[in-house]
């Protein structure tokens, strides 16, 4: 697999496994402190899908630096490739969200059935 | 044998610390919705009880006039479904109950609903690090007082 693919599919899933992990601790929180833990954890993956696009990327300086040495030297393709990568990490934090959403609407479905 | 038996109990030990986690999120997986629904449930339950206590204090204090007297107040919130959850819907129904209790028992000439509207009206509520304005869409008064209240999150 090429560098390019492989730095996607580590993106996609530090991102994806921040949120779900994240969320999944908080929960276990929200019971220790009585609190609603599904609504901790929904919560908690509303608020953080942005650090975890930050920390998939590694830092956000790191990015920023490649970018303004794309912008300033000209190299579209290492911008293109930073967009792409952005844009998995999103996809990653969101696939997470919607993840803990649908252990919400799981919940929702197997109480109903009772 | 030392070293062997080190290894043993690190293995135990790496075992059991995995094992408890892996159980943790599988527990707050499977039961997190049910203790949801229980909190909620408790919540409502506060609620009614809270309701019930200012209505009876009130009703007690107006049992021998024969006048018309304020009952019962019902709050029908106009949201989005995505902005607000079910705990924060009740607290913002406790909140408004809250702010009108005073007026169960009195007289219904003696309420203006000009000033009833503005207690609430633009109101903003703070909660779980969310801004929410009220707006009293209508209002009916009778025995019952009937507030139409739209939510927006700022």
């Amino acid at each position: 697999m090429s560098d390019f693919l492989s730095n996607l599919v580590n993106n996609f899933l530090i991102a994806f496994g921040v949120i779900v992990g994240a969320s999944f601790f908080a929960g276990i929180g929200a019971v220790i402190t009585d609190h609603p833990p599904l609504k901790a954890m929904l919560d908690l993956a509303r608020s953080i899908k942005i650090w975890a696009m930050a920390v998939a990327l590694g830092g956000t300086f790191s990015s920023f630096a490649v970018i303004e040495k794309g912008l300033f030297q000209g190299e579209i393709k290492t911008i293109l490739k930073q967009a792409i990568y952005v844009l998995t990490a999103i996809l990653g934090a969101n696939t997470g969200y919607l993840f803990i959403k649908l252990i919400h609407r799981c919940g929702a479905l197997w109480h109903g059935t009772e | 044998m030392k070293a062997k038996a080190n290894k043993y109990f690190l293995n135990f030990y790496a075992g059991l610390i995995t094992g408890i986690l892996t159980g943790s999120i599988l527990a707050s997986a499977l039961i997190s919705y049910r203790i949801d629904t229980f909190y909620e449930r408790i919540a409502a339950l506060e609620n009614t009880i809270m309701e019930k206590d200012a209505k009876l204090e009130s009703l007690e204090k107006s049992i021998n006039s024969k006048k018309y007297v304020l009952k019962e107040i019902e709050v029908i919130l106009l949201y989005n479904e995505n902005d607000i959850d079910d705990l924060e819907f009740m607290h913002i129904e406790k909140t408004v109950k809250e702010k009108y209790n005073v007026l169960l028992g009195n007289e219904i000439k003696s309420i203006d609903p000009d000033i009833i509207t503005l207690i609430i009206d633009k109101r903003i509520l703070r909660m779980n690090g969310k801004e929410i304005q009220l707006h009293v869409n209508k209002l009916m008064l009778s025995e019952i007082l009937k507030l139409w209240i739209e939510i927006n999150v700022l």
